[in-house]
């Protein structure tokens, strides 16, 4: 029976993936460009064709442009790291597009929101995306390892064990990490009194 | 602050975190004592962080809050979330107010991939009925469409905490897995592999019962070779921790009964000793996730007697011998290894052995069960369809007698109703309601013949080609059709048995076989068009093989290479509604290279040009869908030369009409992806003219008419887009009224329903601006 699946050589993201756990640096600047756009053309495409449906689950994205870009027998390590990377991605395309839509209102132009490229429907109504961004990158100069933790759970959806793994820490860590990250966010985006 | 300071405020705070009430006064009082900067900073961080409980915890996009209801079912609360769906408590609000737990897609998680698995999950819950498995109770779709099912609700702790919670010994242990062995060997022989076996998805409840959960990633077993088509596996969804997974699991080999009976034995180890098999020297932050990949695949684990004492040496075995890292030299099946601790626990010797298995591979060897099986499967989704045509024997003896004498001259009536009548005017403008009445009537003679005349080879050959010319005159999804797609899924069940029957009765016969690879193909663009994708790309990638073989036994036929072209495009079709756009452009990419070859050896073949043309606009519509306009113009253009030099010489043939405007259509959609707006605007509305033209001519045809309104869909899109939002919503409305219609009037096909859902959202959208 026709079944090439098996024998396709590796994509060219798994190549990638499989370089960069081997220690080159440089193939993470080829990486996020080919996951970012690969995420941007699914989110888009999921509003625009999906079933007439006009809503976006990143994770469902991230997932989605996972089974596509990555040869699925790729190492546990490998499979970590992509989601690393597109839990970055999505982070810029959302808070891209939250600031385009800012930028649409302010400008008095928001008659012409094109019909389909309204990405927003999904945004939690209590997350305020461009705050959050900046909040983060506050974060990253205090702890990197924090920002990325938010990332990954927040903008990639992995959960505590999924972040440990991708991050090559342990769940315990991961999950200390997490919690002072959220306190402190919750207190920056809040604007509670220190 | 600098990240010295937050490190040391994280440290406060971390170890506060963990304390409570005086206590965490005390230690920060201690903590604190010369830095009251420091002790402000912490306690706004600790007060901000109950108020942070839930803050973030839901990642981007997903929807907040409880759903209330759902179907007849009230919500309780979320009980947890995976990959694709949610799980709730919920209740059925009758009297016994019965708990249950309730799976449900998750908004905007309801892609086709997801989908199908959803449904998969759903079909293999409900088909397995076992004391120690969550039982399936009910399912459904919620008011807006999305799916869930309902299971029994176990109250329980996962195994390994019950375990040692009771203070179970290791007797008690095994007894409780073999009940666990129980339900996993029930659901072997139901073909399905469950692939992620581990305590979280063990319950035990109070009365000790296991209850195995969480069919999420479980696979049904295939028929060899048949292809990956069913769900892409979901293990990929989702980040495993790999303590549990097997080593083909790790390495993303083929995952089969094998694999549970390997999580068994790390679940047995796990029962027994307390703790996981792989032991890992350093454990470091870092590199953990690798450490154990690395050891599952090389480590054999120390023995558990070595880790508990008491453990009996007979355990050992068992457990080395579920854990092997060959799958071949496991237990054979879940049931031997339940057997073996029977053994045990009975005092009799046990079947594992130190290094004295004999298992060969040959035992484990799945049954194979090849092309047959994938042709029942087939024949499986269109079962409705056989069972609901009852012969029509209408023929009263006497006819029968009459028919006996002239049954070579209606034979005769009969194809030349069907090849010579029909033929000539199957591509005319306008032709449908006729061709369907030939066919009608050929297939009247047809099946009267059919009553009498027994086994005949050569009839039922005939019976097979009118029964596709009837299915395809029904709703053959590339030509002008009655927009009956359930009638053609009846029509082309029967011609489908008759094709397999000959190719059984007559193996070698290369015609047959041809046959049965063209009505495979046509029914993989008809189950497509019912939105069984799984069954629509079986039955493509099964007319591919038959075509493969065909031109391997006689290179240089150019029909036999033009079959195997045309199987191309239904499995390219296939795997673009499946959303594989990548492998749908690769199958389109080698259709064009086998059309381009003949058209080289016979410049002047239209069907050849055709051949080409319709594969060039097949990727064309795969690179658009890839986000890849530019290269799919390219495609696009070519697709559109060869159908303009054949429209002149052909200007009244359906499918070159057709072409056409699906040609402007694409080519429009491209413009409009790299913002050339205007120029796509101009292209729609020369699809627009082409469909307007052609409904006109021929408005039997529902396949034109759902194509004209696509395209009063899309230009009416771009229009509204454009500022033109008077006209745009003229045609979105009329796009409406008309699919509206046609999703009444043939309820089982998805496009006009898909279509309606795009359009009224866009008029949606219009109307809250």
């Amino acid at each position: 029976m026709d079944d090439r699946s098996g024998d396709t050589p590796p994509s060219v993201v798994t190549q990638l993936l499989v370089d960069w756990s081997r220690g080159d640096p440089g193939s993470l600047h080829k990486l996020m460009p080919l996951v970012y756009d690969e995420l941007h053309r699914l989110a888009d495409r999921s509003m625009r064709r999906e079933r007439g449906s006009h809503t976006l689950q990143p994770t469902a994205v991230v997932n989605e442009a996972f089974l596509r870009l990555v040869d699925q027998r790729v190492e546990w390590k490998s499979r970590a790291q992509f989601f690393a990377v597109a839990a970055q991605a999505m982070r810029r395309i959302l808070v891209d597009h939250a600031r385009g839509h800012d930028a649409a209102k302010r400008g008095g132009r928001a008659t012409r929101v094109l019909l389909d490229e309204s990405l927003g429907a999904t945004q939690p109504r209590d997350v305020d995306f461009i705050a959050l961004d900046d909040a983060l990158d506050r974060l990253g100069a205090l702890d990197e390892t924090q920002a990325r933790v938010v990332e990954l759970r927040f903008f990639g959806g992995l959960t505590i064990e999924e972040t440990a793994a991708a991050m090559e820490l342990s769940p315990a860590t991961v999950k200390r990490d997490w919690s002072s990250a959220k306190a402190w966010l919750f207190r920056e985006l809040s604007g509670a009194p220190r | 602050m600098t990240p010295e300071r937050w490190r040391r405020i994280r440290e406060v705070f971390d170890e506060a975190s963990g304390r409570a009430g005086a206590d965490r006064v005390l230690f920060l009082d201690s903590a604190c004592a010369a830095d009251p900067l420091l002790r402000s900073e912490v306690e706004s961080l600790l007060a901000s962080s109950e108020a942070a409980a839930s803050f973030l915890e839901r990642p981007a996009g997903h929807e907040g809050g409880d759903r209330g209801r759902v179907g007849s079912y009230e919500i309780v609360r979320e009980i947890g979330h995976g990959g694709m769906g949610t799980v709730y408590l919920a209740v059925r609000p009758d009297e016994f107010r019965k708990q249950v737990a309730l799976k449900i897609v998750r908004r905007g998680m309801d892609t086709e991939l997801v989908l199908r698995h959803f449904r998969n999950e759903r079909q293999i819950l409900a088909a397995l009925e076992h004391p120690y498995i969550a039982r399936f109770l009910d399912g459904g779709s919620t008011d807006d469409g999305l799916p869930f099912f309902v299971m029994e609700h176990v109250e329980g702790d996962p195994i390994d905490l019950y375990v040692v919670a009771r203070k179970l010994t290791p007797d008690g242990c095994l007894a409780l897995f073999q009940r666990v062995c129980s339900a996993v060997q029930y659901a072997h022989q139901n073909l399905v592999v469950h692939r992620d076996l581990k305590p979280g998805n063990i319950l035990v409840t109070a009365d000790g019962l296991p209850k195995l959960l969480d069919f999420g990633i479980a696979k049904l077993l295939q028929p060899e070779g048949s292809g990956e088509t069913l769900p892409l596996t979901a293990t990929a969804l989702r980040l495993l921790t790999p303590e549990y997974a097997s080593p083909e699991q790790i390495r993303g080999e083929k995952i089969t009964t094998a694999s549970d009976v390997y999580s068994l034995g790390v679940l047995l180890y796990e029962l027994l000793t307390g703790q996981r098999p792989y032991r890992l020297a350093s454990r470091g932050s870092g590199e953990i996730v690798d450490a154990i990949a690395d050891a599952v695949l090389t480590q054999e684990p120390a023995r558990p007697s070595t880790r508990r004492p008491g453990i009996h040496t007979d355990l050992d075995n068992i457990v080395a011998m579920a854990m092997r890292k060959e799958p071949a030299r496991r237990y054979a099946s879940v049931a031997q290894l339940s057997e073996d601790i029977g053994r045990h626990l009975e005092g009799l010797p046990v079947q594992a052995r130190k290094d004295t298995f004999v298992y060969r591979a040959g035992k484990f060897v799945r049954r194979h069960r090849g092309g047959v099986a994938a042709s029942v499967l087939v024949a499986l989704s269109l079962l409705g369809g056989i069972a609901a045509t009852a012969w029509e024997a209408r023929v009263a003896r006497a006819e029968r007698a009459r028919a006996e004498r002239r049954f070579n001259d209606v034979r005769k009536l009969a194809n030349a109703y069907l090849f010579e009548f029909h033929d000539a005017v199957m591509y005319l403008p306008g032709s449908t309601p006729v061709r369907q009445l030939l066919v009608k009537r050929a297939l009247e003679y047809l099946n009267s013949l059919a009553q009498e005349a027994g086994n005949e080879p050569a009839l039922q050959r005939e019976l097979a080609a009118a029964y596709q010319k009837v299915a395809n005159v029904q709703g053959h999804i590339a030509s002008a059709n009655m927009g009956d797609t359930q009638g053609a899924r009846r029509s082309y069940g029967n011609a489908l048995a008759l094709r397999e029957a000959l190719v059984q009765a007559n193996p070698g016969n290369r015609e047959d076989e041809s046959a049965l690879a063209h009505i495979l193909g046509q029914v993989s663009q008809l189950l497509d068009s019912l939105g069984d994708h799984p069954g629509s790309l079986l039955a493509a990638r099964r007319s591919v093989a038959l075509r493969e073989r065909l031109v391997g036994s006689e290179a240089g036929n150019a029909e036999l290479q033009r079959g195997l072209a045309l199987s191309l495009h239904y499995l390219a079709s296939a795997l673009g509604s499946s959303g594989e756009h990548r492998a749908a452009l690769e199958s389109y990419r080698r259709e064009k290279e086998v059309f381009a070859a003949l058209t080289a050896t016979d410049p002047a073949s239209a069907r050849f040009r055709w051949g080409l043309a319709c594969a060039a606009q097949g990727m064309g519509a795969e690179l658009q869908a890839l986000c890849e306009p530019g290269a799919a113009l390219e495609a696009l253009n070519e697709a559109f030369t060869v159908l303009e030099r054949l429209a002149v010489e052909k200007p009244d043939h359906a499918s070159i009409r057709r072409g056409l405007g699906e040609s402007h259509q694409l080519i429009g959609e491209c413009r409009r992806d790299l913002g050339e707006r205007d120029a796509a605007i101009v292209e729609e509305r020369k699809a627009l003219e082409i469909r307007e033209a052609w409904s006109a001519r021929d408005p039997e045809d529902a396949d034109g008419r759902v194509l004209l309104a696509e395209t009063r869909s899309r230009l009416g899109r771009l229009l509204v887009e454009s500022g033109h939002q008077k006209d745009g919503v003229v045609l979105l409305r009329q796009a409406e009224t008309s699919l509206t219609k046609e999703s009444a009037a043939d309820a089982a096909n998805i496009f006009p329903r898909r279509l309606l859902g795009e359009t009224r959202s866009a008029l949606r959208m219009i109307s809250e601006r």
